[in-house]
């Protein structure tokens, strides 16, 4: 399987971001990978390394919502503010606990490519990658 | 022999030689006037019948002695006016009887013509004279009746002009209209002269179909009225037809005689009321109301033709009585006839005799002559003279009598005479006699004919019958429409004259007024209280407006004490008309109760909803307030239940992952560095998962708690406390604070909150410290009108605008670097939104934040508290 370029890892929970990166690692999906711990720290990761022509723009990131400083959401509101070649063919992934209904409505508005429970598992991510990098992981 | 032929004449006779002294009497005079022959016989007339000077006898004979001077001097027989002339009773002594004569004095001439006596022949007509006079005052009597019916059959038939109800009458199978009033056949929209006496259905097509005239009909055989209400009918309405609605009764209508008819037709047109009603909702069933009432006026009705029953049954006996008197009179005349057939020669009366069976004349008398103008002759028969007679029948009698011997006695009999002067037929009625003349074998040799030309009589009597029949008819014309109003549920009542005075009044106007008498009284007399209706049928009767009043309640107070009732009326006045100009008022009334009465239900339970939808609305504001209230303490217990699980799920999601993470390195034996690390992060979230469980005990702690507290801690001693814990971080710091609080000398909360409170927002206040600057806290306290105000004021990071808005909820970290659960500035909130006050933050990334609290000094213990 071709590995994708990298991924960002958005969680202000240590444990969490340790426990992605060592699944995401263990299933060789990636190799490279950019932890934020919120959202102003994600958005400040992309306007710095998403400008053309370098090419360490992340090709999927996975988004928590609670976060202090700068929450998923609005991230996202942030994010479909930015110009259109910081965001070129980027995934968005967020993660989720439980989620009030009022932000899975407003979710629904941005710019994402889909939801996911956690934990992460290894279905999950086989999962993301069928559907939006045309590949699976290997049996 | 003449004496004896003389005596035994069939008429009263007596003969009397030129210087008035009685020759002879016959027997027949003798019997009417009860006097013996002897004392007339030989005697002067004038002795004889000497009489009172001043008294009609008197009168008499001075009259009869100027007739008989009169014979003399014209030598023509001389009829007598009818002469008042008494004689006494013979049987009551110092009596006397009340007598009437008809007398005829004729000439008896000598073989020189000169007069040689008189026979005077008297009848007594007292019968007859009376029967005329009575008759004369009979017609008179009548004719003053007619007067009087005819006048109120005018006035009747003006107000069923006027009526503001439609009144009809419908006779025979094919109820035929015999009586439309203007409103009735405007109804049909057709004018009175295009119904009136046509079939119903043929004058008003459309009804067809309809009903009425099956009820109409059902009504005229079972004589049980019909009332409708309500009743939609398809009329024809400038052309068109149209559906509308009438309050009507049909009841039988009986004649005089008591038998129906036809049937009359009470009606009102409703169908504004009908629409109006229909409009708003009607709870209540008002027929049953209505019929109640009209059975009411039905009873009254029926009451009413008892009392006409009676009256009638007093008019068949005054009949039969009436019919007894002219059989007597007839009985009388019949006498009398019997004795004018006696009378031969010159008396008032035809005679002749006739001799031989082709009936010959053998002796007429003058009179007969007179009668037949002259064209009998002596030994001319019958059938040569009066040719005529002959195709009458009168010969045919003459025949029959001349071959039987039987008499013919005729009454009335018709005869048509030809009057060859006049040249035509004279019709004439006769009573007579055929009676056969025997010899002395007993043989018929001939007839006398005596008759009395009864003309007159007759025609009187037919004229007097023509006048009664006229009034019987006037009179049940003038009853229908009697009865039209007598039997109409509507109010009527006519006053006339300036003074209104009440003329006529049906039933239904005297319910309102029961016990009173009322007919001939003026307004003012019966209603002395109502000036003002006083005054506007002044103005009606001066000017001929129509007036209207409507829904005008009246008071029925009942004679006996009983309770008073009231009942609202639609009254109609208007000006009754006669030859013209204005003689009165008519009043007309309906009935509208039920309209009223249910309209005011209705009113009343408008107001009543509308009352009850105030405190209703009331009711509901008070609900929205708190509806209010619990949608925003829902929204904060929502976003509390959301937080509390979110941040209860991230540590258990964690040792998920980390178990899985741990048994995916067990299973590889790689890393086995990995796994300390694994379990330590797996305590680490079993730690935080007991913090988060000890926070949310503390803030549900906190609200179970707010309001139980009693004992008190002074501010200052509250801060220096906090200031110990804080040392640490102080000392670190090298934070300066400041406190200025003696306004304040204690917060209204329980110490335990004052505690909480001031710890948490000095420890924000180190925590969220500047990096460039020392940290400088300024607590200052103020005491206002309605409460307290602290502020805690810091020259720290200050927030961002987004970050403010966040600030104070559950859970909620805004720094990355920073240690927090998120839980300090959310109780802080929640105590002093507890305790009724508020608090709010002024921050400045520059400058620093400034929190700042105010409290109410009596805290509203009822304010809603989440829970």
């Amino acid at each position: 399987m071709q590995k994708l370029s990298s991924i960002l890892l958005v969680d202000d929970d240590a444990t969490t971001n340790y426990l992605n990166e060592s699944l995401l690692r263990s299933l060789n999906v990636t190799d490279k990978f950019i932890i934020a711990r919120d959202g102003l720290e994600a958005l400040s990761l992309l306007q710095s390394q998403c400008v053309a022509p370098t090419t360490s723009c992340p090709a999927l990131i996975l988004l928590d919502v609670q976060m202090p400083a700068m929450n998923g959401i609005e991230f996202l509101e942030a994010y479909q503010q930015l110009p259109q070649e910081h965001r070129e063919a980027i995934i968005i992934v967020v993660l989720t606990t439980s989620m009030h209904s009022r932000d899975l409505a407003r979710l629904h508005e941005l710019p994402i490519a889909g939801l996911a429970s956690k934990p992460l598992t290894e279905e999950k991510i086989n999962t993301i990658l069928q559907l939006h990098f045309k590949r699976q992981l290997p049996h | 022999m003449l004496p004896e032929v003389f005596a035994a004449l069939p008429g009263a006779y007596l003969l009397l030689t030129p210087d008035l002294r009685i020759a002879a009497v016959s027997d027949a005079y003798l019997a009417s006037t009860f006097i013996s022959r002897s004392q007339l016989v030989g005697h002067f007339l004038l002795d004889a019948f000497a009489a009172e000077p001043g008294t009609p006898e008197a009168a008499t004979m001075s009259n009869l002695r100027a007739s008989l001077q009169q014979v003399v001097t014209t030598g023509q027989p001389q009829q007598m006016p009818v002469q008042h002339y008494r004689i006494p009773n013979p049987e009551v002594p110092n009596a006397v009887l009340e007598r009437y004569w008809q007398s005829l004095n004729t000439p008896v001439f000598g073989p020189d013509k000169t007069v040689i006596g008189f026979v005077h022949s008297v009848t007594d007509v007292t019968a007859s004279h009376q029967a005329a006079a009575h008759l004369a005052g009979a017609q008179a009597r009548e004719q003053a009746a007619l007067a009087v019916l005819e006048r109120e059959r005018l006035q009747l038939k003006a107000l069923l002009e006027q009526a503001p109800v439609a009144i009809g009458l419908f006779e025979g199978p094919d109820l035929r209209i015999t009586a439309a009033n203007p409103l009735l056949s405007a109804m049909w929209g057709r004018s009175q002269e295009q119904v009136l006496n046509r079939p119903l259905l043929e004058a008003v097509p459309e009804l067809q179909g309809q009903g009425f005239q099956e009820i109409m009909q059902q009504v005229s055989e079972t004589l049980v009225p019909y009332v409708g209400k309500e009743v939609p009918a398809h009329m024809l309405r400038n052309g068109q037809l149209m559906t509308s609605y009438y309050n009507f009764v049909y009841q039988p209508f009986f004649d005089q005689q008591g038998t129906v008819q036809g049937v009359l037709d009470v009606a009102v047109e409703v169908t504004e009321q009908v629409l109006n009603r229909q409009r708003i909702e009607a709870q209540e069933q008002q027929t049953s109301l209505l019929n109640e009432e009209l059975q009411a006026a039905n009873d009254e009705i029926l009451a009413n033709n008892v009392e006409l029953e009676y009256a009638q049954h007093q008019l068949r006996q005054l009949n039969a009585t009436l019919e007894a008197r002219v059989l007597e009179r007839t009985h009388q005349l019949a006498n009398q006839q019997l004795l004018l057939q006696q009378i031969i020669g010159q008396v008032p009366a035809l005679v002749a005799t006739l001799r031989g069976p082709d009936h010959r004349y053998s002796f007429f008398n003058p009179y007969y002559d007179t009668f037949t103008a002259g064209r009998v002759r002596l030994g001319a028969s019958v059938a040569e003279v009066l040719p005529e007679l002959v195709e009458q029948g009168f010969v045919k009698l003459l025949d029959r009598v001349y071959a039987t011997g039987e008499p013919f006695v005729g009454r009335e009999i018709a005869m048509l005479l030809h009057n060859p002067n006049m040249g035509q037929d004279e019709q004439y009625y006769l009573d007579f006699v055929y009676q056969a003349l025997l010899d002395g074998q007993g043989q018929t040799q001939g007839i006398l004919v005596f008759a009395v030309d009864t003309t007159k009589q007759v025609l009187a009597r037919r004229q007097t019958d023509t006048l009664q029949a006229a009034v019987r008819r006037q009179k049940e014309e003038r009853e229908n429409v009697f009865q039209l109003f007598e039997q109409s549920p509507a109010v009527i009542c006519l006053l006339r004259e300036p003074d209104h005075r009440i003329d006529y009044l049906n039933p239904a106007y005297q319910a309102l007024f029961p016990g009173q008498q009322l007919r001939g009284r003026t307004l003012a007399e019966v209603q002395p209280e109502a000036k003002a209706l006083l005054a506007l049928f002044d103005g009606i009767y001066q000017t001929g407006t129509m007036q209207f009043q409507t829904e005008v309640p009246v008071t029925i107070t009942p004679p006996n004490g009983q309770a008073t009732s009231t009942r609202y009326f639609d009254f109609t006045y208007q000006a009754y008309l006669e030859q013209g100009g204005i003689a009165g008022v008519a009043l007309f009334g309906l009935d509208v109760t039920e309209q009223v009465l249910s309209r005011s239900r209705v009113q009343e339970l408008n107001e009543e909803l509308a009352s009850i939808n105030e405190e209703l609305r009331a009711s509901n504001e008070e609900l929205g307030d708190t509806n209010e209230q619990l949608s925003r303490t829902n929204a904060d217990l929502d976003t509390f239940v959301y937080t509390a699980s979110h941040d209860l799920k991230v540590p258990i999601t964690n040792i998920e992952g980390l178990l899985d993470a741990l048994s995916r390195d067990l299973r590889g034996h790689s890393t086995a560095e990995s796994v300390p690390r694994i379990l330590s992060m797996m305590k680490e979230s079993v730690t935080r998962f007991q913090q988060t469980i000890g926070h949310l005990t503390d803030i549900s702690r906190l609200q179970q708690e707010s309001s139980t507290e009693v004992e008190s801690l002074t501010l200052a001693a509250t801060i220096a406390d906090v200031q110990l814990d804080l040392a640490p971080l102080l000392q670190a710091t090298g934070a300066h604070i400041t406190v200025s609080i003696t306004e304040v000398p204690e917060l209204p909360l329980s110490p335990k909150n004052q505690r909480s409170v001031m710890y948490n927002l000095l420890s924000n206040a180190l925590k969220y410290r500047h990096p460039d600057r020392v940290p400088m806290i300024h607590i200052h306290g103020r005491r206002q009108a309605d409460g307290v105000e602290l502020q805690v004021q810091d020259n720290g990071l200050g927030l961002e605008h987004w970050q403010q808005q966040r600030l104070f909820g559950l859970f909620q970290r805004l720094h990355s670097h920073v240690e927090g659960a998120g839980v300090g500035l959310y109780m802080v909130k929640k105590i002093i939104e507890n305790a009724g006050g508020n608090v709010r933050v002024l921050s400045d990334t520059n400058t620093g934040s400034t929190f700042t609290i105010t409290l109410p000094l009596a805290p509203d213990r009822s304010a809603f508290i989440s829970a």
